[in-house]
């Protein structure tokens, strides 16, 4: 069986639908779940399997490509880009820092002790970020 | 103007025969729909025991959940079909119009069940790789399958024909619209098991589009079957325009051929290693 790449998108979450999608392509495209020139799919079956506007994925695919993470081919769809930036580490880091600080401020605000969240977080599944224990 | 006859010769006691089979027909597949629609919407049924692994089916379980499938639509459209059969029998109904009544009933049960799975579900997951419809079932099927959808008109010309024909053609357009639907249909994933979920997902996709469109196309062949007797022998030599009654049989063999074609299709596919003869 082939591992498959999804996202996801949680609207309890503070981060913005779109900025959500961003992130996980975008990390998908780094730890090269998704090879250069892979076709992705349309705005419409994104936003449709997502249930989330379709103007919320065009928007997250915009970005992408100002990016230069994706690039566009007009009706033919959209693609990993060929060459995808380079990736500061330090701005990686930063990112991944401030990702993980607003969705434990997001549990939190759920009602989730720093205990639980702690708990969870060190056994959190390598490979299946969406597995629930 | 063209006569039909060739069949108005025969005694009425085989209009009755032909009445009674198929208002029996009709009464089993109306209690077939009741008594099996637990197992018409189990999608476990889309897998073989050897594949149901303990993890597979706590997805399809998952799965089964998000889609929370009422077995409600297939026991209002067989309990239709019963009762069609009843009044076929009692001849209050024509045969013909006995079985548009159900064909209309199935339609609707169908396009009732993908209604409530298109909006049903909490989607919120999606797989990073664009989906192809084409590999389900390609458009060169759909054209050939839009124009067996609407075979049955040509029965409509006929005085016996009209109204049977009429919702028949109606029934098997909205079943066809429920095959395009199902077709490009959002996938519906949990994200918690994505392999098993994709896996489960492509299967019930493919399965579910192939059976609904050689439903589909079974409709207008079963039709032919059931009207042209109806034709025939109801009202003696109905003179009917010869470009219409030329087209009658064309019309049904036309249905026939896209439907045999498909089924053989669907056949090559479900067993691609069959050993050569």
């Amino acid at each position: 069986m082939s591992v498959e790449t999804l996202i996801a998108v949680d609207h309890a979450f503070e981060t913005p639908p779109y900025q959500q999608i961003v992130d996980q392509l975008r990390a998908a495209i780094e730890r090269g779940a998704l090879a250069p020139g892979a076709a992705l799919p349309t705005v419409r079956q994104l936003a449709d399997d997502l249930g989330v506007a379709p103007n919320t994925v065009a928007r997250a695919y915009a970005d992408l490509q100002a990016e230069g993470w994706l690039r566009s081919e007009g009706r033919r769809g959209t693609r990993v880009a060929e060459k995808t930036p380079a990736v500061d580490r330090r701005a990686r880091a930063n990112a991944l820092v401030e990702s993980v600080a607003q969705f434990v401020a997001g549990l939190r605000h759920r009602g989730y002790t720093s205990e639980e969240i702690a708990h969870v977080l060190a056994r959190y599944p390598q490979g299946n970020p969406f597995k629930r224990r | 103007m063209f006569p039909i006859g060739g069949l108005a010769h025969l005694d009425r006691w085989l209009i009755e025969l032909f009445s009674n089979v198929y208002g029996v027909f009709l009464i089993g597949f109306g209690v077939v729909l009741v008594v099996l629609a637990p197992r018409l919407i189990d999608i476990r049924g889309y897998f073989s025991r050897r594949e149901l692994s303990p993890a597979l089916e706590t997805a399809l379980t998952r799965r089964a959940d998000l889609e929370s499938l009422s077995t409600q639509p297939w026991r209002v459209g067989g309990s239709v079909a019963i009762f069609s059969g009843v009044l076929v029998i009692t001849r209050i109904l024509d045969s013909a119009v006995g079985y548009a009544l159900a064909c209309a009933a199935l339609a609707l049960a169908l396009g009732w069940t993908f209604a409530h799975l298109r909006n049903h579900g909490v989607r919120r997951a999606a797989l990073l790789s664009p989906r192809r419809p084409g590999s389900v079932l390609s458009l060169l099927w759909l054209i050939f399958g839009a124009g067996a959808c609407l075979t049955p008109l040509v029965v409509v010309w006929a005085p016996v024909g009209r109204v049977p024909g009429t919702i028949v053609t109606l029934a098997t357009l909205v079943m066809f619209a429920t095959v395009i639907a199902v077709r490009g249909m959002p996938a519906l994933l949990s994200g918690e098991d994505p392999e098993r979920e994709v896996l489960i997902e492509t299967r019930l996709r493919e399965r579910r589009v192939r059976g609904l469109f050689l439903l589909t196309l079974g409709v207008p062949s079963v039709f032919f079957a059931t009207v042209s007797p109806g034709i025939l022998l109801n009202e003696g030599a109905v003179v009917l325009p010869r470009l219409i009654a030329g087209a009658i049989p064309f019309a049904s063999l036309y249905a026939s051929a896209v439907n045999g074609g498909f089924l053989l299709w669907v056949l090559a596919r479900i067993n691609p290693a069959r050993p050569a003869c």
